[in-house]
């Protein structure tokens, strides 16, 4: 069973959110986008925790963007889907009442919906007081969904701030407790260990300045008190009953130092508290109290170092049971299952927060595999971004934030990524961030890189690629571009694909970088990186020919660059370049997605 | 939250016989052919204690079906003894709400076009409407009309949607299709159709199979003689093609629905399949071992059952009375000079039952026992229907004229549920968990705690206060609530049955202590009294002159050795040797061919 869809209605952020969700959820968003609300709206349908009072909502509950919600009768509405557990009888026994017409007959669909009682006098006002709370499935009102459910399928919410150290530490809260209460040890085995405890202890007590203190607590005791409550302090290491001895079980760390987990760092609190959790839901569903839990855990990344983040993560976001995270965490982002990933953020005017899904961005497995090497890579820094550069290599990671700063459009102001794509396939990144998908504003920068058929015909990858990721982002008419790449209106055909948010160069960006005038730049930086004295003057030649390089010596240009070092060049070359003298489908390419972003 | 009380139920168990035992601990498919007053009500209750509380797991439950509403009452309240309630993995109703609420509803709008999901079940008023409206869609090219009749039959003969059989006459196919299509629209089944369909569901739907299977991994029948084809049908499926295991509980020869299609054949069945244990109850609580042996007699079936009683306390006696005048005289007999009799005796009027063929006779004896002075009350058929919802009238009525000593009667948590569910089903909010609603219905019922009050008032102030009418107009579901509420208002006016009757009086109807009761043979079932009085015994009338066929015949065996059974101590047969018909037709055929079988205390060779 899992998780396969959320719908919500007029819920605090959310005017109108509805997301379709893969086995495992990761939403991912900046602060105050809703993460915690989007949880709250699951609690409110599936957490056996959550009281009545919390459920019953409140006027401020309603979206921030309805005026006087209860006055008009406006309603909240939450639903989920449920799908896929036609395997696991305990859900089914739980699920079957509340199914609906979906991809299969085992989909589930519950909804939450606060509104005003039904019949009411039409000649009075609404008010907040006569709304009322239902929880039903399969889409009817009188198809009730209560304790009953919650507790066979619930949701289990680890908070954000949550208090590891204290919670471990605490006998009640402790995740240890239920493990330990179901442990079966043997009642002698139990006595044998309390009375060698009682033994040591008394070792250990019979010492002189123990005694001494001890005493001491008693004789002050008796003045505050009297002797009539027989509180009679001692000490000792744990209780000697045989029945209290295992609740003083607590776990240590750091092996055979056994420090006691409050000791350790708080990330290690935190990790050992989701591994007790884990063996605990485990043991709870394998002993029938219940049928499958749903976790969903708040921003787990907190005090984590990185690594263990993306350890810890892979393994749990591959397990089995539903998990629904929230978090800020590129490390966790980037060990996501690629088709669980939620972006969730404001929507364009900025009323309402939106999610979108990965899952239906129509990736092929191929495409998935690939994106999913990527974004662990580059630890999924595109997904945090606000938009996103595309490009091809390394040379554009340099240059393109630095050209973008000479415009005054420093891309970190509008939290703009360069995402180098280390090679030219940008059809799976632009499914990915395109609107079907993450609908993260993107525009791609490619080189132009023409060549000569076999035929003797002039064509432009460049273009090529333009056309398919035009094709790919839902242009109409791919067949009419590609009919303009083969008569040679390269020009237009520029002009059209920048409306698919594709930028393509002349020939090679440094080739570009010259003919528009930055040959000087790149000489200067040729010669800082010691390239040989005499391809250094042969470019000179070029360069003052002043006018573009033809074939061959744009060649030459490109093999010297690449001798130095592509990368090399880039970087020292960053600091000298001029937008005004930059290849315009760069800097258009930046105006595009910077003015995008400022709306 | 549910659960046994180990004790109690250890306290039932230790009272149970051996057969009574295996039938309570045998695991796997169960049949258990109980005769009467083997308590077989005890024994099932205690086996779905076990199963509830020691073999189901997590969230799957038991399902615990019967046929009508009386014995899902009955089987109810011995589970409550036990410290059971239904909830959701525990489901104790007729097998039509099962088929219905667990089939049909969850998962029919999953696989059948045109289904509403909320679904009612049609009143006669919506079925006759939707009977002539597909008879007007569907071209009978020329041949005359269909009657309802034939309609019926035809329907009840066919009960797998699309099979070849039910193509065997086209056009009457199509009627069937277009009939439940007209009702699907409005968003009704009726009876038949809630089972066709879940039968349908049942054997089309591998999911459906999965989820029944899921929810309910113990599936226990009683009065399984009861069951049609369809019913039996669903439960062979089920055994066929999932784990559920079954435990069926009846009596062959207390099979006496035949009109509704059931056959006592399906018990013996599953009763012989391989892999279903069969357990005979044989040991008789209720009746004295000369009514076993006479009724042993009626029954007539080439193998003599083996029942043994376990009473040695009394001597019962079968009389067989003759009365030349008729039936007049018989009523008159027993209302002035039998139950008279019965009364100096001892007997107190609540263990006298005077069971009676059909309405026609009922008449006649209702008015003799009124003349008679002798208070009686009967089930069914003199009064209003009794359905959950008069029931639940009946049960107010109770709980006010209680009140505030209310901890013997009805419970208000039950009372109150069914009136939210009510509001609910008509669109009216009432949240169960919300306090207001729950003091405003408590406020109005304390309001209306007046033992002595006249019915109709008592009435007219309930429905003014919780505006019943209202509601049951507003609720689509149940259109014959609607009417049995009528019904009732209608029998308190001058001149009905309960025309002056105080609201004590209306809340004991049915089970009252102090009565005669006067009731038809069908509707005894169930039922135990000391002395059993059957008159109208004639030749043509039981059997009926229609009866012609050998399963006819054995039918009325049936209804006549139901009667019988329900005597713990005495039975009275009276019978004239003539009958007439609703034109006074005299019908000289001698007494009933059981009366004669009985007087030669031999069984007659078939």
């Amino acid at each position: 069973m899992y998780l396969s869809r959320i719908c919500i209605k007029n819920f605090r952020n959310f005017r109108f959110l509805e997301v379709e969700l893969g086995p495992k959820c990761v939403v991912v968003g900046e602060n105050n986008v809703g993460k915690t609300n989007l949880l709250f709206a699951l609690r409110l349908i599936l957490d056996p925790r959550l009281s009545d009072i919390s459920r019953h909502l409140r006027e401020e509950d309603f979206w921030d963007g309805l005026n006087e919600p209860a006055k008009r009768g406006e309603i909240i509405e939450i639903s989920i889907e449920l799908r896929d557990f036609q395997d696991d009888r305990n859900v089914l026994a739980v699920l079957q009442e509340h199914c609906i017409l979906g991809p299969s007959p085992d989909t589930a669909l519950l909804t939450y919906r606060f509104r005003p009682k039904s019949g009411l006098l039409r000649d009075r006002e609404i008010s907040i007081r006569d709304y009322e709370y239902h929880i039903f499935g399969g889409g009817l009102e009188k198809n009730k969904v209560d304790h009953s459910v919650r507790r066979w399928i619930p949701v289990e919410v680890l908070p954000a701030l949550r208090d590891a150290e204290r919670d471990l530490a605490s006998w009640r809260q402790s995740p240890l407790r239920p493990l330990v209460e179901n442990l079966n040890i043997p009642d002698a085995t139990l006595r044998r260990v309390a009375s060698r405890i009682d033994a040591a202890t008394n070792e250990l007590l019979d010492e002189n300045d123990v005694k001494q203190l001890i005493q001491g607590f008693q004789s002050r005791l008796s003045m505050m008190v009297g002797s009539v409550h027989e509180i009679d302090p001692s000490l000792g290491f744990a209780p000697t009953t045989p029945e209290r001895l295992t609740r003083a079980l607590r776990m240590f760390g750091d092996g055979p130092n056994k420090r006691p987990v409050g000791e350790m760092s708080l990330g290690i609190d935190n990790l050992l508290y989701l591994l007790l959790l884990a063996i605990e839901l485990e043991h709870k569903e394998t002993a029938g109290e219940r049928a499958k839990t749903i976790l969903a855990i708040e921003e787990p990344e907190s005090h984590l170092h990185p690594h263990l983040q993306r350890l810890v993560f892979r393994d749990f976001l591959h397990r089995d049971p539903p998990i629904f995270l929230t978090t800020h965490s590129p490390y966790i982002a980037s060990v996501a299952p690629l088709r669980s990933l939620v972006l969730l953020r404001s929507d364009e005017q900025g009323i309402g927060s939106v999610a979108k899904s990965t899952l239906q961005a129509g990736l092929t497995d191929l495409e998935s595999a690939d994106l999913q090497r990527y974004l662990d890579a580059t630890r999924a820094e595109m997904l945090f971004a606000r938009g996103v550069i595309l490009v091809e290599g390394t040379s554009e990671l340099f240059l393109i934030p630095a050209v973008a700063e000479n415009m005054n459009r420093a891309l970190d102001e509008y939290g703009i990524t360069v995402c180098s794509v280390l090679g030219t396939n940008f059809v799976p990144y632009a499914k990915l961030l395109g609107a079907q998908g993450l609908n993260i504003p993107f525009v791609i920068l490619t080189d132009g890189d023409p060549y000569t058929t076999n035929n003797g015909e002039k064509r432009s990858r460049g273009l090529s690629r333009a056309i398919s990721v035009a094709e790919t982002v839902g242009h109409h008419n791919p067949v009419t571009l590609e009919e303009m790449h083969k008569q040679g209106c390269w020009a237009e055909l520029r002009d059209v694909t920048k409306g698919s948010g594709v930028f393509v160069g002349k020939r090679t960006l440094e080739v570009d970088l010259v003919d528009r005038g930055h040959g000087q730049e790149i000489l200067d930086t040729l010669i800082e990186l010691r390239a040989p004295k005499g391809r250094v003057d042969k470019i000179q030649r070029f360069v003052e020919q002043g006018e573009d390089l033809d074939e061959t010596e744009a060649d030459y240009l490109m093999r010297t660059i690449r001798r130095v070092g592509k990368g090399g060049v880039a970087q020292r070359l960053a600091g000298r370049v001029d937008h005004a003298k930059f290849p315009t489908y760069v800097t258009e390419g930046i105006r595009k997605i910077t003015e995008a972003l400022s709306k | 939250m549910n659960g046994v009380a180990p004790s109690l139920l250890d306290a039932w168990i230790e009272n149970f016989n051996l057969k009574q035992t295996e039938a309570y601990e045998s695991d796997g498919h169960c049949a258990v052919l109980a005769g009467p007053g083997s308590g077989k009500t005890r024994v099932l209750a205690a086996r779905v204690a076990r199963l509830y509380s020691q073999r189901v797991k997590g969230p799957r439950g038991v399902a615990c079906v019967t046929f009508n509403n009386e014995a899902v009452r009955e089987l109810r309240i011995r589970l409550r003894d036990l410290g059971l309630n239904p909830d959701k993995r525990l489901f104790i109703g007729t097998v039509h709400s099962f088929c219905l609420g667990c089939i049909v509803a969850p998962f029919g709008r999953l696989f059948v076009e045109d289904l509403d999901s909320t679904l009612g079940v049609a009143g006669d008023m919506l079925k006759s409407q939707a009977f002539q409206t597909a008879l007007a869609r569907v071209n009978f090219g020329g041949n005359m009309a269909v009657s309802r009749g034939t309609f019926d039959e035809y329907r009840k003969a066919h009960p797998i949607i699309n099979s070849e059989a039910r193509q065997e006459y086209p056009e009457l196919a199509r009627l069937v299709q277009e009939y439940e299509r007209v009702l699907h629209k409005q968003g009704f089944l009726d009876f038949e159709g809630i089972v066709h369909l879940a039968l349908d569901l049942i054997r089309r739907q591998e999911f459906v199979r999965l989820a029944v299977e899921a929810r309910f991994p113990f599936l226990v029948v009683d009065e399984y003689q009861d069951l049609g084809y369809p019913l039996h049908l669903i439960i062979e499926t089920l055994m066929r093609t999932t784990c559920i295991e079954v435990f069926a509980v009846g009596d062959p020869d207390q099979s006496i629905y035949g009109f509704t299609g059931a056959d006592p054949k399906y018990l013996r069945s599953l009763a012989k399949e391989s892999n279903v244990h069969c357990i005979s109850l044989d040991m008789n609580y209720r009746c004295s071992q000369q009514i076993i042996d006479g009724s042993q007699v009626a029954l007539a079936t080439e193998k003599q059952r083996k029942y043994v009683s376990a009473r040695d306390d009394e001597v019962g006696e079968v009389r067989l009375l003759e009365y030349p005048n008729g039936l007049g005289e018989q009523a008159e007999v027993i209302a002035t000079k039998l139950i008279p009799y019965l009364e100096r005796k001892g007997v107190p009027n609540s263990q006298i039952a005077v069971l009676y063929i059909d309405k026609w006779d009922g008449q006649v004896l209702s008015q003799a026992l009124k003349e008679g002075g002798i208070q009686y009350s009967g089930k069914g058929d003199l009064r209003y229907p009794r359905t959950p919802f008069t029931r639940w009238l009946e049960d107010i009525a109770a709980w006010c004229s209680l009140y505030p000593q209310t901890q013997r009667g009805p419970r208000f948590d039950d009372l109150f549920f069914q009136y939210s569910k009510v509001c609910e089903e008509a669109g009216t909010s009432v949240n169960t968990g919300d306090l207001t609603s729950r003091v405003e219905f408590f406020k109005a019922i304390t309001s209306l705690a007046m033992p002595d009050m006249a019915l109709h008032a008592w009435l007219r102030q309930l429905n003014s206060l919780l505006d019943l009418e209202g509601l049951l107009q507003a609720r689509k579901a149940h259109p014959d609530d609607l009417a049995g509420w009528h019904s009732v208002l209608e029998s308190c006016v001058e001149g009905k049955q309960l025309a002056g009757s105080s609201l004590s009086y209306f809340s004991r109807c049915g089970d009252r202590s102090d009565t005669v009761t006067l009731t038809t043979l069908h509707s005894s079932k169930g039922l135990e009294f000391e002395v059993v009085i059957m008159p109208g015994l004639e030749e043509g009338r039981l059997p009926r002159f229609s009866a012609k066929t050998e399963e006819a015949v054995a039918e009325a065996r049936r209804v006549f050795y139901v009667g019988m059974t329900r005597a713990k101590n005495s039975i009275y047969l009276l019978y004239s040797g003539w009958y007439t018909n609703s034109y006074n037709r005299i019908f000289r055929n001698g007494p009933s061919r059981f009366i004669i079988e009985l007087e030669s205390n031999a069984p007659p060779i078939l």
